[in-house]
């Protein structure tokens, strides 16, 4: 029978399941080899020691400012700048290429202010090679921009491109941009929305890493149908990456 | 009798002014006399005198309002060119609607020369064109439609004759950003037509000197007419059949007894606090109305046509009962309604007077409540209710000086209308009250963000909003106006999808019935069922950013989450409840169930005393819970939110996130406190919280709607269609940057201010924490208390970043626990069985004396 008073415990202490601490890069093996993410939105392909990025978006804000007439900060270049170098900085890779829309629109180069349009080149001049891959934001680099521009590029058996990309051979994997992708993470008590990379045997679709990017749902058809069979995510969440089933 | 009190230019031996002989004939007609007080208002208006009317509802007010005006434009010359003589701002749209249709008798009897225009967010494009052109007599308008009126470059000759301004429901302005909106607004106008008089119209006013202070232009009050002597109102709590819930805000257990209500009366209004609950409620009604009864329900997301179509059936008294939120709260005359119900906690004094007030507009009768509290906490709050309107105490209104992002909008809206110089704009936003204190550094700050952001760092190619001329500031473009008065307002909303009630699933045409917000259409698939407008629909899908449904048959469906159902507690309430609960003495007043309810938790826990603190611990499910019963209302809990899960964090206790209600923080963590030592020490407060605070969720929100009000993002973007899903991230990102690049800039500083203002009360904490820190009762509990369920079943959590975030996370994927609701199906119900018992125990063995301090 209950009773007031007599049956007062402490809470209870309870076992909970092991659970590996937050790693800032995750290596996942894929069927073209090893790539590893990173919390800063940035992957690096150790076989060909490249560093990849995509979507930066430059001069977004200024964009928004001069189209869209709000009176944004326009802090987003030099901060997409600023990290880009840092994970330089991490992985010193000898190579970099940036997955397409770099630029958000065909007339940023003439909003960017100077400073960061040469701390831009000193960027490129950082590393042995700097690839500009074009997407549909910026089919043309600004004029004057140090780096490659390609369609495309491989590297092994991945195959870098900005928009989705059959890869070549039975063991090749593309890795693109373009689609921004984000997952939803629903803890006990919380739900988060967060960028990810989504993957699946034959595709990686990087999170955008530029400042002022916002992402699309996973499930959103125009993600969803970009892969194909089992599917795995990994988040990018505070300060680690977290390996999703999907 | 009518009791009047005045300043002294309107007291005793007034001249009784001049009543045209037509107006007073046909006041005798209706079996009317002119009161006292509307006479007055005539007076004030020949002296030019700006007046607060503060008068019961029935008693005539909103007649009281015009009535100066219908007796000037009474005399008017005919053949005189038509001009905007009275301007009447009212808070909600539906009031615009039901005042034309009152103000059309009279001018339509006396044939008077009198046009009567409407002009809200409702109102047709053609409609508002021939208003522009043809200005009527009397306008009635919202202020967010006043204020898009003002940014016309027209507005100067548009509002230069106008002679008179009625501001209706002025309790509902006095406070709040769309006040400070509606303040400015009054200040323009003043500009544009220095001689006119401004009328305040309320039933409730706590204060008001304060508010007549507010209604005058700075330094110079509005005069008062306090209209006393209606009879009180009868108000009661519902004695149901059941019995009441533990915890959460549902009112299933009291929908027979509601029904019954509805039956024994005419017209009933059943008052809820969201709109969810209106239709949940409304679904709930439909099940036990064996005899048909007409039933409606009304809440601001329904059509315009279905709200008018309600309201006329209401007027015209064919319909026995109608659930509404707040949006039926004010004003609306309707004489046949018999009966008010509020469903959950009043929140209140005056908000309740204020819902009360719309049964029996007869003067001379009482109006009559029935109050339906959903938890036990609820129950004693409506008790505290009722004592407190029988004792005539009403709530205080928080008068804090106007916010700032409301000056920006301000500022462009200016700006559009025409050039706008420096030094007069300063002296015409000072001359609003809330903004008398406004220093020119901040007023720089301000206008410099209008203009280009006011960013330290500089776009290259400089972009401008506003332009500096020789004349003064103007808007820089032609689409910057238009991007500024598509945004124009303070009340800043979720996204939302016009929901489209498609007949049957093969027809292709449907009818528009009302909006339904983006973030719950995202949790439905296609064949999920939801109630909306009433009935239950089938979710077909999207096409052309309407959301189309079917009706379907009513088998479970979703409620939607409407937002902005969270109204705070006054703090007046908040300490009366603490002073029952604490005190056996009072409990008497309180139904059976609830005396036994706080019996078994002096008995199972502690009461929190007087001053005192009481804080319990548990495990429940899978986590920790903290809850501390304060009963010091929000902002104390809130901060102290912030205090504890800093320390917590800092001992290594994985704190996860809290939730606050008016009467208890909860808090919930991977480790258990066993202690408070070291938690709740009065050093807590000298806690370095800044860092804790600026990269907090909460902050994010509050910066989401000053971004929008101040116009750096916005809520529609002119030809693009932008969901509410990106402004909210991309504010974020915003916030994050600017916090990075520079902390100072103005957008933050407003942030951070308003923050500590409206989410946080660091000083009442202080207070609290130094009175009760020598009397806090810890209890560790084998599970939830009784007194600690209402706090554990509050939805709204605040997250904590840090540890244990990362820990869950990290363990995404594992079995997940059940709902909230499924653990108040079974601990609830649990210790519902405690209570039987231990009434059982009592009736029978005579149990333990009332408030005898239990053995431990």
């Amino acid at each position: 029978m209950w009773t007031g008073g007599t049956q007062q415990t402490g809470p209870r202490a309870v076992p909970r399941p092991r659970v590996n601490p937050p790693v800032e890069q995750l290596e996942f093996t894929t069927q073209a080899g090893a790539i590893v993410f990173d919390y800063r939105k940035g992957a690096f392909l150790p076989d060909c020691e490249t560093l990849l990025v995509a979507d930066l978006h430059f001069e977004k804000g200024s964009y928004l400012q001069a189209i869209g007439g709000a009176p944004l900060p326009t802090y987003d270049t030099p901060d997409t700048l600023a990290r880009l170098s840092e994970l330089m900085d991490i992985y010193r890779p000898k190579h970099v290429a940036a997955l397409g829309d770099s630029f958000h629109d065909t007339s940023a180069g003439d909003r960017m202010r100077a400073a960061d349009f040469e701390a831009m080149n000193a960027l490129v001049a950082r590393v042995p090679r700097f690839t500009w891959i074009l997407g549909n934001h910026d089919p043309d680099i600004p004029a004057g921009l140090a780096g490659d521009q390609e369609d495309h590029i491989e590297c092994g058996a991945f195959l870098l491109t900005h928009l989705p990309t059959a890869p070549f051979g039975e063991v090749g994997v593309n890795v693109c941009g373009h689609l921004h992708p984000k997952v939803r993470i629903k803890t006990r008590r919380s739900r988060l929305s967060v960028p990810c990379w989504a993957a699946s045997h034959d595709r990686i679709i990087m999170p955008s890493f530029g400042t002022f990017t916002g992402g699309l749902d996973v499930e959103h058809p125009a993600i969803a149908n970009e892969l194909h069979g089992a599917r795995a995510y990994f988040a990018t969440t505070g300060k680690a990456v977290v390996s999703l089933a999907g | 009798m009518h009791v009047m009190t005045a300043h002294p230019d309107i007291s005793s031996g007034m001249i009784s002014p001049a009543i045209p002989r037509r107006i007073e004939d046909w006041f005798a007609a209706q079996d009317w006399s002119i009161r006292d007080y509307q006479r007055d208002m005539v007076g004030q208006f020949g002296r030019g005198q700006d007046t607060l009317l503060i008068a019961p509802t029935g008693g005539g007010k909103t007649l009281a309002g015009f009535l100066p005006s219908l007796c000037d434009l009474a005399e008017k010359d005919p053949n005189a060119p038509r001009a905007l003589h009275t301007l009447y701002i009212s808070p909600l749209r539906a009031l615009t609607n039901d005042i034309e249709r009152n103000l059309m008798r009279p001018v339509g009897d006396l044939d008077l020369p009198i046009e009567i225009g409407v002009r809200t967010g409702d109102t047709k494009s053609y409609q508002r064109k021939k208003q522009q052109t043809k200005p009527p007599d009397i306008l009635l308008t919202t202020p967010e439609s006043l204020m898009l009126l003002l940014s016309y470059e027209t507005a100067p000759d548009y509002f230069a004759s106008l002679k008179c301004v009625v501001i209706d429901e002025m309790h509902s302005f006095t406070t709040g950003k769309r006040g400070d909106f509606t303040a400015l607004a009054l200040a323009r106008l003043k500009t544009l037509a220095p001689d006119h008089v401004r009328f305040g119209l309320s039933a409730t006013i706590a204060a008001p000197d304060k508010a007549a202070e507010w209604l005058g232009p700075t330094g110079a009050p509005a005069a008062l007419i306090e209209v006393a002597g209606h009879t009180p109102p009868e108000v009661t709590i519902i004695k149901p059949e059941g019995r009441f819930p533990l915890g959460g805000h549902s009112s299933r257990f009291a929908v027979r007894d509601i029904y019954k209500i509805i039956r024994e009366h005419q017209t009933t209004i059943v008052f809820v606090n969201t709109r969810a609950q209106a239709e949940l409620l409304f679904q709930q009604m439909w099940d036990v109305n064996d005899d048909g009864l007409p039933i409606g329900v009304y809440h601001g997301s329904l059509s315009r046509d279905r709200r008018q179509k309600t309201e006329s059936l209401i007027s015209a008294g064919k319909m026995r009962a109608v659930i509404s939120t707040s949006a039926l709260e004010m004003g609306i005359d309707w004489g046949n309604v018999d009966a008010i119900i509020q469903v959950g906690a009043p929140k209140g004094v005056s908000r309740l007077l204020q819902r009360i007030g719309r049964s029996n507009h007869r003067i001379d009768e009482a109006s009559k409540a029935i109050l339906v509290p959903t938890n036990p906490l609820e129950v004693v709050e409506c008790d505290v209710a009722i004592k407190a309107i029988a004792d005539g105490h009403r709530d205080g209104e928080a008068y804090g000086p106007g916010a700032m992002d409301v000056v920006v909008q301000y500022i462009v809206n200016r700006a559009c209308s025409g050039p706008l110089k420096k030094r007069e704009a300063l002296t015409e936003i000072r001359s609003a009250w809330p903004y008398r204190h406004i220093t020119k550094a901040d007023f720089d700050a301000i206008l410099s963000f209008a203009v280009d952001g006011g960013y330290a760092l500089k776009s290259y190619e400089r972009f401008k909003r506003l332009k500096a001329t020789s004349r003064g500031y103007t808007i820089a473009t032609i689409p910057q106006a238009r991007r500024h008065r598509m945004n124009i307002g303070t009340i800043v909303e979720y996204a939302k999808l016009k929901v489209r009630r498609i007949p049957s699933p093969k027809s292709k045409r449907g009818r528009v019935i009302g909006e339904i917000e983006e973030r719950f259409v995202m949790h439905l698939n296609p064949g999920d069922t939801f109630a909306f407008a009433g009935e239950t629909l089938r979710y077909q899908g999207i096409r052309d950013m309407a959301v189309e449904a079917v009706p379907a048959k009513r088998a479970r469906p979703k409620i939607p989450a409407f937002a902005g159902g969270m109204m705070p507690l006054s703090s007046y309430l908040a300490e009366g409840v603490r002073a029952v609960i604490s005190d056996p003495t009072r409990w008497h007043r309180l139904p059976d169930q609830v005396e036994h309810w706080l019996t078994l938790q002096s008995l199972f826990s502690d009461l929190p005393g007087r001053d005192g603190l009481l804080v319990e611990s548990f495990f429940d499910r899978d986590d920790h819970v903290l809850v501390v019963h304060t009963f010091e209302g929000r902002k104390v809990n809130n901060a102290l939110g912030f205090l504890l899960t800093k320390r917590m964090e800092a001992l290594r206790l994985a704190p996860i996130n809290f939730t606050i209600t008016d009467y208890a923080l909860t808090i919930t963590s991977l480790e258990p406190v066993n202690t408070l030592t070291g938690l709740l020490d009065a050093d807590i407060l000298e806690t370095e919280l800044d860092d804790w605070i600026v990269n907090s969720p909460m902050i994010k929100r509050s910066f989401r709607k000053i971004a929008t009000i101040a116009g750096l993002t916005e809520q529609r973007l002119p030809g693009q269609q932008r969901t509410m899903k990106q402004v909210t991230f991309s504010t974020d990102l915003i916030y994050d940057v600017l916090l990075k690049y520079e902390p100072d800039h103005i957008l933050l500083r407003i942030a951070r201010e308003e923050a500590e203002k409206d989410l946080l009360d660091i000083d009442r904490l202080r207070g609290f924490l130094t009175q009760v820190a020598q009397t806090t009762v810890f209890r560790t509990l084998p599970h939830a208390s009784p007194l600690s369920i209402p706090a554990m079943m509050q939805i709204g959590k605040e997250r904590v970043l840090g540890e244990a975030e990362q820990r869950m996370i990290s363990q995404v994927g594992q079995a997940s626990a059940g709902s909230l609701q499924d653990y108040m199906n079974g601990v609830g119900h649990s210790l519902l069985e405690q209570v039987k018992d231990y009434v059982d125990r009592r009736d029978t063995t005579d149990g333990p004396a009332r408030g005898s301090a239990p053995s431990r």
